[in-house]
């Protein structure tokens, strides 16, 4: 049966848990050989990511990519990572920023799957929405 | 006897003379007169009957040939009285049904085209809307990217984060 990036990634996760750093170095070692011996290289961004999944999940570790119009002053920045970190029970927010003028100003945070759009955009869009639907009374 | 034969000088030999004679012209006449004669009579006589017997047989079957006429003149008449009830249901069936698919006909027709014009209408409604709403967007855009501050900034991220 073929091993899933996820599989590989829990395996290299539950090696590594409570182990020093020598250890763990010698332990991505094999399992680099591993991978090349199963033609799996290819793969290795995507074992990446399921591991960090995995890591952020056991540590409570939740990262949160943050787009604004302009760049977040640090008070701004705090009040996104006290939000996020209540939203998702979390004991650390690692945020990433992106800047973005075409949102015209709010916010939109990504956490996982989940998207948080706050944007002048998104609302400009409903807006739209709802006058082009039935904004407009019929005579 | 004697005396009268005296009396209107009768004379035997001119008697028989005279039957000779008689006999003779008898058989010619018999002979060469009136055997043909006669025959010829006869002929036209039978020829006479014929012809009155085949008028008789003409005129009767006229006669029967007439009524014959008048019988299938009668039958004709009845046959086409016939035909022309049976063409007329015909034609009143007819009638009603091309009255009724004409009806239903131009009922659908009313009916696909008050259907078309209903459509076009909410699609050229809807395009209306589209069209107003994409110029409120715009000029609401405008504004927004006029008037937008990052203090203002700042306090529609927090709205959005605080709910």
């Amino acid at each position: 049966m073929k091993t899933t990036s996820i599989q590989y990634a829990r395996a290299l996760f539950e090696s590594t848990t409570g182990k020093e750093p020598h250890e763990t170095d010698a332990i991505i070692g094999r399992f680099a050989d591993q991978l090349r011996r199963d033609g799996q290289v290819s793969r290795l961004a995507s074992i990446i990511a399921s591991f960090e999944m995995l890591w952020n999940k056991e540590y409570g570790i939740v990262e949160a990519i943050v787009t604004s119009r302009d760049r977040l002053d640090d008070a701004t920045r705090a009040n996104i990572m006290q939000f996020v970190m209540h939203r998702y029970r979390a004991k650390q927010v690692e945020i990433v920023e992106r800047v973005d003028a075409s949102i015209r100003g709010g916010v939109v945070i990504r956490v996982g799957d989940e998207i948080l759009d706050g944007s002048i955009s998104s609302q400009l869009k409903k807006l739209k929405k709802n006058l082009a639907g039935t904004g407009v009374t019929q005579s | 006897m004697e005396e009268l034969i005296k009396t209107f000088h009768i004379d035997w030999k001119l008697i028989i003379a005279q039957l000779v004679n008689f006999a003779i012209v008898l058989f010619v006449l018999k002979r060469y007169a009136y055997g043909p004669v006669l025959k010829m009579m006869t002929e036209r006589s039978d020829k006479i009957e014929k012809g009155i017997k085949d008028a008789e047989h003409a005129h009767k079957k006229l006669a029967e040939i007439a009524d014959k006429e008048k019988e299938v003149l009668v039958e004709a008449r009845k046959q086409a009285s016939e035909i022309i009830i049976a063409a007329e249901a015909i034609a009143l069936k007819n009638k009603e049904v091309i009255i009724a698919e004409s009806k239903q006909q131009a009922e659908k027709m009313l009916s696909d085209a008050a259907r078309k014009m209903e459509a076009e209408k909410n699609q050229m409604m809807q395009e209306i809307r589209t069209q107003i709403a994409d110029l409120i967007v715009i000029a609401t855009e405008k504004i927004i990217d006029e008037k937008m501050t990052t203090d203002k900034d700042k306090v529609i991220i927090n709205n959005a984060i605080n709910g």
